[in-house]
């Protein structure tokens, strides 16, 4: 491009004429934009939701594409912060006209994106690995989820955790990390546990990834609670494992969320959890059989990129946007998306429970896979899980 | 006075400056949303800088904290309007108040303190700041507030939230000149060359610099309010002590103790990464280099690189100063 | 609390502590040699970390001489920024140099950030290995032993090299006053050349006994830099056992302050400790005269 159109691209930018009849859709291209974790404190665990994703649209394309439109995913970097993940998902809408917001991981950015998007109503913003209840209750229009909140696995879960423990547990601590979604789930936890008569004698919140535990850990130490649920990301709940280990302490029972189910959590304990650890999961294992297409496509993208729960769970969400991007048919509007998802039922993506949203329900996945771990691996522990109620 | 005596008053530089804003606000109400946003926070962190300016820049106290009082404004505002639920101007202009409080409060150690120690506690203080507001749920706790500002920020569709931020950056622009005038600019400039000397010569040290800190901490909050107003997020991680270093390194590279300097400066702090798409670690990287290559090569900062320059291509030998502690009734920049 | 808590939360606060010192001294060193205040302390020793556990750690050689080699790199890039940021360009003040350190602090972070920032935090493996040793009935993890062993050795090290070395004397000669030392024939640049060398040193060993503990990411020395800055000041920057002293007393108190009162107060308990140092005993706990070069 000679200098004179370069000047006047970039003119028109800047004034912001734009051509598109519908947002991020031209004959040949659909165009999604997406906020991630792809440096800082959490990026090892999060940036491979946004991998798999991509490698699973990747194939899409190989394919043909979705009524021979193929997908550009664009996915910004946020580094963890709520700021920037405000000022991208700006960005994506009014800079890059994209046609949804897609992805994304944690629910601090997560958050803030959602904060934004309620204020632009007619732009989709789907399935971001987020577990606080505000993404779907109540439900927004143009808000989908696909993993279920934290409130959630723990009513869904936690009767199975204490059921499971070899003594009844009777007394029981919380130590979860400060995100949305965590009083919710403080809530929740409440409630099953004094339907189970246990009593809560510690409950702390502290801040995503802090270096140092101790204080937490001998805290807990001094309250010796026969059960603990917490919730970190997966790097920092190998550290406050580790802590444990070097204050020679542990609860005979602990529960995880949903964060746990990374390799960044296993690698560095190990067998120590074996037994007495339960996390919620939702997507299969990357050693299930079903799991191969994604993780073919993912080795075709990214081959240097392990397959694990959060590549998967991008793989996931891919399989649900294209599925619902070809229900929308040739003439595709983010109207027509919106109606093609909340008149999925029971659709079967191979990795997970059958995912089913409605007018007035957008949370994709009713039921968690409970996992634990045995000699550095994941396994499962049983069938799906519902809420009790 | 005639209106058209009055306007041929207006000293030539100040019509220039003039002019250049109101080409500016123009650029801001044709542009497309996004880069209106931009420009919007490019004039709340030259408010921000200006007010550093006033301390490090004319009085050459070393105040490593200022992300601070951005922190005091952001939050204040954010609290103003979730928990007592006052309108957002007012919000903003409390946070200001409370902020000049804060800042004065920060002076009072500024007094018996010098040069490393100081460098210390104000870097010190906006460390415990972040760390406070992580820790409590009334300011959202790690997490942050949001502020329900979607119909504040369509206005217009950001046309009114850009004026207000122009408008606001030139309000600042012109309390840094009349300090540059005043007695506490002269008594600042005394101060920075040698505190003993100033002191024997009967100026009030300690009101000085608590006045220089107090409008510091004003400009620095106005501007963290109107960031919260804009970006509708307050998030601890933004006033993270890097945010210090950020404004710091904006009144360096643009030019300390200069009238402009720090909006020149403020303008890299927000088209670096916008220009690098957003490749953080990349953006991050340059704007270091630039700091890095000012303060040890150009201690005067672009605007002086740019006046050097000028000067060549315009064939003057010789340059008359035009720092700051120079000729004090002349008019700046 | 009982006892057994109590020691732990001790043994913690000694740790970190030790961490502190260390680093602490790194500081005053430098401080006092060459009236910089080191911004970058915490930095260099997160990048050399990083060299060693992606990098050095692959190479065919003994682990005791891979962290030997990291730790080398390390001196050398500090005295690398000493010569090319400090050195060579005397033009600004004592302020300006130590806001080119805060410059040089961006620049490594942000390059930390741009290469490896991308899948962090990573795993370094430690020193020790993960277990306990039954000191009567109280359990004392293997590398909090090990820390403490190296902290210890490398403060009687550079007690050592201060007291009985020529090198220490002519350093403690520059830190009293670098005019007189040179009058007296010592080569202050050269002295000042070694200081940021040892100092680059401790802060890369202090990161390289941290990663195994935190994980190793880009904002691995963050929390340490203010501490540092703090245990120095209790020192009053003049003496070091002072420096030592303050670190450890910063560590405990901060420990046991965490467990017993509020988690949520220890960042704001260095604060508070600076503030009444600095406002009330600028010479640091432990000076005989209060005249301090604060």
């Amino acid at each position: 491009m000679n200098m004179r159109r370069a000047g006047i691209a970039a003119l028109c930018a800047f004034f912001s004429v734009a051509a598109t009849a519908e947002p991020g859709v031209t004959d040949t291209t659909i165009f999604l934009g997406g906020s991630n974790a792809l440096s800082g404190p959490v990026a090892a665990v999060c940036a491979p939701a946004s991998y798999g994703a991509k490698a699973w649209f990747d194939k899409v394309n190989r394919d043909g594409g979705v009524h021979g439109r193929k997908i550009d995913y664009n996915v910004l970097d946020d580094a963890f912060s709520a700021q920037r993940a405000v000022s991208n998902a700006r960005r994506i809408v009014q800079q890059d006209n994209a046609f949804a917001i897609f992805g994304g991981c944690a629910s601090p950015t997560s958050s803030a994106i959602l904060q934004y998007v309620v204020g632009q109503p007619e732009v989709p913003y789907l399935f971001p690995w987020a577990a606080m209840n505000e993404l779907t209750e109540p439900t927004k229009k143009n808000v989908f989820a696909l993993l279920p909140n934290y409130a959630f696995q723990v009513r869904a879960m936690l009767p199975f955790t204490i059921q499971r423990a070899a003594v009844k547990p009777k007394t029981a601590a919380f130590l979860m990390m400060n995100v949305p979604g965590a009083e919710d789930m403080r809530k929740a936890m409440k409630e099953v546990l004094a339907a189970q008569g246990i009593s809560l004698v510690y409950e702390e919140l502290f801040e995503v990834n802090i270096p140092d535990y101790t204080p937490y850990i001998l805290q807990l130490k001094s309250k010796n609670p026969d059960l603990v649920l917490f919730g970190d990301s997966a790097a920092g709940a190998a550290r406050l494992f580790l802590t444990m280990k070097r204050q020679d302490w542990r609860p005979p029972t602990a529960f995880g969320v949903t964060t746990l189910t990374a390799e960044q959590f296993l690698d560095p304990v190990g067998d120590y959890p074996d037994g007495w650890l339960s996390a919620a999961g939702m997507v299969s294992p990357p050693s299930a059989p079903e799991s191969k297409d994604c993780n073919d496509a993912l080795k075709a993208s990214y081959p240097d990129q392990k397959p694990n729960h959060f590549t998967m769970f991008g793989c996931l969400a891919a399989k649900i946007g294209v599925e619902a991007m070809n229900r929308t048919g040739r003439n595709l509007t983010r109207a027509g998306l919106i109606n093609a998802l909340e008149n999925m039922r029971g659709y079967d993506s191979k990795i997970s429970g059958p995912v089913s949203f409605t007018p007035t329900d957008h949370m994709g996945t009713s039921a968690v896979v409970p996992f634990g771990t045995k000699g550095g691996q994941f396994i499962t522990l049983g069938a799906p899980l519902k809420p009790a109620r | 006075m005639s209106t058209g005596k009055l306007l041929a008053k207006i000293p030539t530089r100040v019509r220039w400056v003039l002019m250049a804003f109101g080409l500016l606000l123009m650029a801001g109400m044709l542009s497309g949303d996004y880069p209106r946003y931009v420009l919007t926070l490019w004039m709340i962190y030259s408010l921000s800088a200006i007010g550093l300016n006033i301390v490090l820049g004319f009085g050459k106290i070393y105040s490593l904290g200022h992300g601070g009082f951005m922190l005091v404004g952001a939050y204040g505002t954010a609290v103003a309007l979730n928990h007592f639920h006052w309108p957002a101007s007012v919000a903003v202009a409390a946070a200001g108040v409370l902020a000049t409080l804060v800042g004065i409060l920060i002076g009072l150690p500024a007094i018996r303190l010098k040069h490393f120690s100081l460098a210390i506690v104000t870097f010190a203080f906006g460390i415990t700041l972040f760390q406070l507001v992580k820790s409590t749920p009334y300011t959202g706790g790690p997490q942050g507030m949001f502020l329900d500002v979607n119909q504040l920020q369509a206005i217009w569709k950001g046309r009114l939230l850009w004026l207000v931020a122009l408008l606001l950056c030139l309000t600042g622009l012109g309390i840094s000149y009349s300090v540059m005038i005043s007695r506490t600019g002269r008594a600042l400039r005394m101060i920075a060359a040698n505190e003993t000397v100033a002191r024997s010569f009967g100026i009030g040290v300690t009101f000085h610099k608590l006045a220089a800190f107090g409008l510091a901490a004003m400009l620095g909050a106005v501007s963290g309010g109107m960031h919260a107003l804009i970006t509708g997020v307050v998030a601890p991680e933004t006033f993270s002590p890097d945010l210090s270093i950020l404004i710091f390194a904006a009144v360096m590279i643009g030019g300390q103790g200069r009238l402009l300097g720090p909006v020149l400066g403020a303008a890299f702090v927000v088209a670096i990464p916008e220009l690098t798409q957003g490749a953080r670690a990349l953006s991050l990287m340059i704007y270091a280099v630039l700091f890095l290559t000012v303060v040890t090569l150009f201690p005067k900062g672009l605007l002086g690189m740019i006046e050097a320059g000028v000067r060549r291509v315009a064939g003057e030998t010789t340059a008359p100063p035009k720092t700051v502690a120079a000729d004090n009734t002349r008019e700046a920049p | 609390m009982n006892f057994d808590l109590a020691l732990a939360t001790a043994v913690a606060g000694i740790v970190s502590g030790a961490y502190y010192s260390l680093l602490g001294l790194a500081i005053a060193l430098i401080y006092r040699t060459t009236a910089v205040a080191n911004f970058a302390q915490g930095e260099l020793g997160t990048l050399s970390t990083f060299l060693l556990v992606l990098y050095i750690s692959r190479l065919p050689m003994p682990p005791l001489l891979q962290l030997i080699l990291a730790i080398a790199i390390a001196a050398g890039i500090s005295s690398l920024a000493y010569i090319t940021l400090l050195r060579a360009q005397r033009g600004g003040d004592a302020l300006n140099l130590t806001v080119r350190t805060l410059a040089l602090y961006t620049l490594v972070h942000s390059v930390t950030l741009y290469f490896w920032g991308a899948n962090e935090p990573y795993t370094a493996k430690g020193l020790f290995s993960a277990g306990n040793v039954d000191i009567a009935g109280f359990k004392l993890a293997y590398d909090q032993m090990g820390t403490l062993a190296i902290a210890g050795s490398l403060g009687l090290g550079l007690f050592i090299l201060f007291r009985f070395t020529r090198v220490g004397l002519a350093m403690r000669s520059v830190a009293m006053n670098a005019e007189v030392a040179s009058l007296l024939g010592i080569d202050v640049n050269r002295i000042a050349l070694v200081v940021w060398l040892i100092a680059g040193a401790i802060g890369a060993l202090v990161a390289m006994l941290i990663a195994p503990v935190s994980f190793l990411g880009t904002d691995l020395m963050q929390p340490y830099i203010l501490k540092a800055f703090t245990a120095a000041v209790l020192g009053g920057l003049t003496s070091f056992p002072g420096v030592v002293v303050g670190g450890l007393l910063l560590g405990l108190i901060e420990s046991f302050g965490s467990t017993w009162i509020s988690i949520h107060l220890r960042e704001p308990f260095t604060f508070v400790i600076l503030l009444l140092v600095l406002l009330f005993r600028p010479a640091g706990l432990f000076a005989r005269d209060h005249a301090g070069r604060v």
